[in-house]
């Protein structure tokens, strides 16, 4: 099985042509590949908080067992060396930086954007009720991944798109550190209808279907 | 360039490909859980806007907390995922371990605020300890397992399922 967050598969997307980090690239692979890597970094973490250390020849220091329990209950006499937060300070400090939302990754306009030219091809792209991709089914023949056919037909709409002059917008990162300036709070209103996912084909010569030969990346497994 | 380089020294390039590197870990003693955080960010992703961020706790090497996020490399996304993560946990850890990159400073900064919230006299170098990435041991013999593709998920499954190891 592939596992994305393998540098190794994003280095396949490079030397096959299918990543050269334009903006379309870059919102396309954000948009799909995000949510994946997330579940699988996340996932990894929780097997390794579960997972058993054991003795190690030679490195009499290594203390054997789960590191969740090692962490919450130390064998006696161990000592737990935290302290509470004090709780004021910690506000105070929060709200020098609440403006900054670290889980986004790319703005709501843009998600929409990309969302809607999933859902109007929905079927050919078996996405769930729920609106998510089960990455690891595989279609097509001969087969090849969905989150691989998704990633091309969303990066080969939205460089259409681009390419006829619009513009979609890409979050900020907070540069500056101590000189940062939040972002406005009240964001300027987007019309979600003007991105209309069947707009950008009509009268212009985008991908329709899918070509299910652009879907494949030579000698990925 | 590389082309070159592989020609002038074919040993070193070659002992410098993936999982060829065997790196000696020292063997060093933590008295306790919270006494040391060790954080991080992982780069390997990075180029495609992929950046991972994580403390672990050096006694137990528990995950205390791991971010995905496309700006990990700067002080005000650090800073806010660790005070995301002492509001959820509610322990400030004794001592913070990292490297001296740009991103580490403010939170730096906010741990050491905390611990003169709570005794006026900390002294900043009790708190936070500056080290290269390569001694900072824990977090990176971390992230060696994880982009040596995942090996610890077989490793666990297999204990779980063969050996019946809990």
């Amino acid at each position: 099985m592939t596992l994305i967050s393998d540098q190794r598969y994003f280095d396949g997307l490079v030397s096959t042509g299918l990543w050269s980090g334009t903006t379309a690239d870059t919102i396309a692979l954000l948009f799909v590949y995000m949510p994946i890597i997330r579940q699988e970094i996340y996932g990894y973490a929780d097997l390794w908080n579960a997972h058993a250390i054991r003795r190690q020849a030679g490195r009499p220091a290594v203390v054997p067992r789960k590191p969740v329990i090692l962490y919450f209950h130390p064998p006696a006499p161990t000592a737990d060396y935290g302290s509470v937060v004090p709780d004021n300070r910690l506000q105070q400090l929060l709200q020098t930086v609440e403006a900054y939302e670290p889980n986004e990754y790319l703005p709501t306009a843009t998600m929409q954007f990309c969302q809607n030219i999933f859902d109007s091809h929905a079927l050919e792209l078996q996405i769930q009720d729920d609106g998510g991709l089960d990455y690891t089914i595989v279609i097509g023949e001969p087969p090849v991944f969905l989150h691989q056919v998704a990633y091309i037909f969303l990066r080969d709409s939205l460089s259409q798109y681009l390419a006829d002059g619009n513009e979609l917008p890409m979050s900020e990162i907070p540069r500056g550190a101590y000189n940062w300036v939040p972002p406005p709070v009240a964001l300027p209103d987007v019309d979600l209808q003007e991105f209309e996912a069947g707009s950008i084909y009509n009268g212009s010569d985008g991908p329709e279907y899918i070509d299910w030969d652009d879907c494949y990346l030579d000698g990925a497994d | 360039m590389y082309e070159l380089i592989r020609e002038i020294d074919p040993e070193g390039v070659a002992s410098r490909q993936f999982g060829q590197q065997n790196i000696v870990r020292g063997d060093y003693t933590v008295s306790g859980p919270n006494r040391i955080l060790s954080v991080d960010g992982h780069h390997k992703l990075s180029l495609w806007g992929f950046e991972v961020y994580a403390g672990i706790d050096a006694y137990s090497r528990y995950i205390t907390w791991i971010h995905v996020g496309i700006s990990t490399r700067t002080a005000i996304a650090v800073l806010r995922l660790y005070l995301d993560h002492l509001k959820e946990h509610g322990t400030l850890p004794y001592t913070i371990r990292s490297d001296r990159g740009t991103e580490t400073h403010m939170m730096a900064n906010a741990h050491c605020q905390l611990h003169q919230e709570l005794n006026p006299h900390a002294a900043w170098n009790d708190h936070y300890w500056y080290g290269t990435s390569t001694a900072n041991q824990r977090i990176e013999s971390c992230w060696r397992h994880m982009s040596k593709g995942q090996t610890i998920v077989w490793k666990v499954y297999i204990a779980d399922k063969v050996y019946g190891y809990d």
